[in-house]
């Protein structure tokens, strides 16, 4: 091989390797591009979401919207009773304002249904007799000062002296704990 | 091309032959290659880099998407939460309307001739928005009765399930009454 020759080999040995870091630099930009074009589809895609998420944020909201304003509004009522001795002492109080004459009282604690938000209630057993305006008063202030108490039964008879009533009442006041 | 050629070689004498015709577009090759690499690296490199400009920016959209949404997705859970408690006191609540209203309502409608011996009113422990109301009534008949109805009608409940029986001086009525929003 003369020197003509080996300075062409050497030239075309050169040629390939320009060819070859030309290609590889062309495949990395390929790549990025390819990793690029990926991210603004996973972007775009996240947007999207972001989007659905907020417009589906926004239907909840409105949807739920008197639900949860009457939740802030109940749920204080509710809170009030953290537990059985609470709710017994506001009864007593209760009683106690009302001035009616009480033959018996009975409180218990029993569960409501189990894993609901209301799960546990006091229930009381009361008898009252009383004036007859007085105790149905008194009834219609139980129920406003207590405005989360359910009656569970309520059975009135006629009282032993003239205008008394007998009244039978059976109390369920939900414990939120 | 002779010129070209001497390009790559120092002044001196040929010490061997010329290289043949087609071997003189190796070297036309060679510069035509160098220069195209040139251009080809710098357009390549500043893809390259205008790529990896764009990805970044692409990925901080997609944090700040994947941010915004994880925070949607939180709120959404904490009112769906929060529903869920407020469905289960609405439940409560929808069946602890109150019952003195219904009391008075009986007591008031009671004539002249009538009264009432006796009331009860239970909740269906399964459904407490429906109440089973037992009522007697002493004298009055059929027109006290409707009277009765009436005046608890007016608080917006509906009875079903009515029965009657008639003694002779007083009344038997039972019947679920359901409140109906008006």
């Amino acid at each position: 091989m003369n020197n003509h020759k080996s300075a062409c080999l050497v030239l075309i040995m050169l040629v390939v390797g320009m060819l070859y870091g030309v290609n590889e630099l062309r495949n990395a930009t390929n790549s990025a591009r390819d990793i690029t074009a990926q991210v603004q589809t996973e972007a775009e895609t996240g947007e999207q979401q972001a989007q659905l998420a907020q417009i589906q944020l926004k239907s909840l909201e409105s949807k739920t919207a008197d639900l949860r304003t009457a939740y802030s509004q109940w749920q204080p009522h509710f809170a009030n009773y953290r537990s059985a001795q609470d709710a017994e002492q506001r009864i007593a109080e209760v009683i106690r304002e009302g001035d009616v004459f009480l033959i018996s009282q009975k409180f218990e604690t029993k569960e409501i249904e189990k894993g609901a938000l209301i799960s546990d209630a006091l229930v009381a057993d009361l008898v009252v007799e009383d004036d007859y305006a007085k105790t149905l008063n008194w009834l219609g202030r139980l129920e406003e000062a207590i405005p989360s108490c359910r009656i569970a039964r309520c059975n009135i008879k006629r009282g032993d002296r003239g205008n008394d009533i007998h009244l039978e009442l059976k109390i369920q006041i939900p414990v939120l704990r | 091309m002779d010129n070209i050629i001497h390009d790559l070689k120092t002044e001196r004498q040929n010490v061997s032959e010329g290289l043949p015709a087609g071997y003189k577009l190796v070297p036309v090759a060679f510069y035509i290659i160098s220069i195209a690499t040139v251009f080809l690296c710098l357009f390549f490199y500043l893809s390259k880099k205008a790529y990896e400009s764009t990805e970044t920016v692409m990925r901080e959209r997609l944090t700040q998407a994947q941010s915004q949404q994880s925070g949607f997705v939180a709120q959404q859970n904490a009112i769906s939460a929060e529903s869920k408690k407020a469905e289960g006191i609405a439940k409560w609540l929808e069946g602890s309307r109150p019952l003195q209203p219904v009391t008075v309502a009986v007591g008031r409608s009671m004539g002249k001739d009538s009264t009432v011996a006796e009331l009860s009113l239970d909740r269906n422990p399964e459904i407490p928005a429906h109440t089973f109301m037992q009522l007697k009534i002493d004298g009055g008949g059929s027109q006290q009765l409707e009277h009765t109805l009436s005046a608890i009608n007016a608080l917006d409940y509906q009875t079903y399930s009515a029965q009657q029986v008639k003694g002779r001086n007083s009344t038997d009525f039972q019947a679920t009454l359901i409140y109906t929003d008006r």
